[in-house]
């Protein structure tokens, strides 16, 4: 066998695309640059949406997302390979997702856009809230997506990216105390009051 | 069962985490017997379904193209194998001139005195006749070649073949 037969063939980009995660990030690290557009692909819709679902903010979603990659790339050298890819990038995101997040409530002007903060929510015992305190200019957003979506956007912030990555990006409880650093009772705890939260919150306009 | 149990316990109930039979027939038996609650577990059925089926947003074409760019200065700055080499390329160069000039003083002394009359020559040949074998700017241009095999300027997966 000569040298030249015993290197690695580089893959096409097509063939690429057919890896697992963990065979593209490997294929990364052994030099073949064109594996990180494959996570760029596989990876950029859902990130945006993940964000955008928990900011609120689409095009802020996009820097972010932009960001995460930019973290991905700079220390995808050190990630651990035995772990799952999509834990560790969610990861990233949502930790700049709740530093957005968190900006933005000590920003006056966005605190008092938000309804309520949530710093107190996990200890409040779950209740049914006043059917009739809804803001008058949601009367005319009749549209259901348009409604749940704004529901989205009054959960507080750990509870929605608990309730993000579970109803939309369809997560198990098990990735979803991974990538949020919680234990799986603080997963269940958070998710059930969030959906509970969800459904006060469109409950009026369901009838 | 109490609304505020069937609260805590509902969420697990729906995703089929509920493994005691008995919770389960209660939250069942609850959600029969309890308007308010069957109202809310209505509202959250509707409203989850109408999430799950709103559509995606795509990234934008800024999206891909300001990733791209910011890749492509990520790896001109921070490739960990290019620069160290070119650092050591740097030392190793700086090391050969002053051992040269040290060499030349010794030995040529009329030379040196050129030399020194001057600033340290880098890349000006006529003060430094002694430095011309040691064709310095060819080993910087090959360190700055090595450079530029490992980062890719261009689009990013697309210069690095
Ligand atoms: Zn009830």
């Amino acid at each position: 066998m000569t040298i030249a037969s015993a290197a690695p063939r580089p893959l096409g980009t097509a063939a690429l695309t057919t890896l697992g995660d963990s065979e593209v990030v490997a294929s990364y690290l052994a030099g073949e640059r064109r594996a990180f557009d494959v996570l760029v692909d596989r990876y950029q819709r859902r990130l945006i949406n993940f964000v955008y679902r928990t900011i609120g903010d689409r095009e802020r979603a996009e820097d972010l997302v932009q960001e995460v990659f930019i973290r991905v790339h700079r220390h995808l050298h050190r990630f651990d390979q035995t772990k799952k890819f999509s834990t560790w990038i969610y990861t990233i995101a949502s930790n700049l997702a709740k530093n957005e997040l968190r900006n933005r409530s000590r920003n006056p002007l966005v605190l008092f856009q938000t309804i309520r903060k949530d710093s107190d929510q996990d200890s409040r015992p779950l209740q049914f809230e006043d059917r009739h305190t809804r803001p008058d200019d949601l009367f005319r957003k009749r549209h259901l997506r348009e409604l749940v979506d704004w529901a989205v956007t009054r959960l507080p912030e750990h509870h929605r990216i608990v309730f993000v990555l579970r109803e939309l990006e369809g997560k198990t409880y098990e990735e979803i105390a991974e990538i949020t650093d919680c234990n799986l009772g603080t997963v269940k705890s958070r998710l059930n009051r969030a959906r509970a939260r969800f459904a006060q919150v469109i409950g009026p306009w369901m009838d | 069962m109490t609304c505020s149990d069937f609260l805590h316990a509902y969420s697990e109930y729906r995703d089929g985490l509920l493994r005691d039979p008995a919770a389960v027939t209660a939250v069942e038996a609850h959600l029969k017997g309890c308007p308010t609650c069957a109202r809310l577990a209505r509202a959250m059925a509707i409203g989850l379904s109408a999430l799950r089926d709103t559509e995606d947003v795509a990234p934008s074409r800024r999206f891909r193209t300001e990733l791209t760019h910011r890749l492509r200065a990520e790896v001109a700055i921070g490739d960990p194998i290019a620069p160290t080499h070119a650092g050591l390329a740097a030392a190793l160069l700086l090391a050969a001139a002053l051992g040269l000039l040290l060499y030349e003083s010794v030995v040529r002394p009329e030379i040196a005195a050129v030399v020194r009359s001057e600033a340290i020559p880098v890349d000006t040949r006529p003060y430094a006749p002694a430095l011309t074998d040691v064709t310095l700017p060819a080993f910087t241009h090959s360190a700055l070649q090595f450079h530029s095999q490992q980062i890719p300027l261009g689009s990013y997966a697309a210069f690095t073949r």
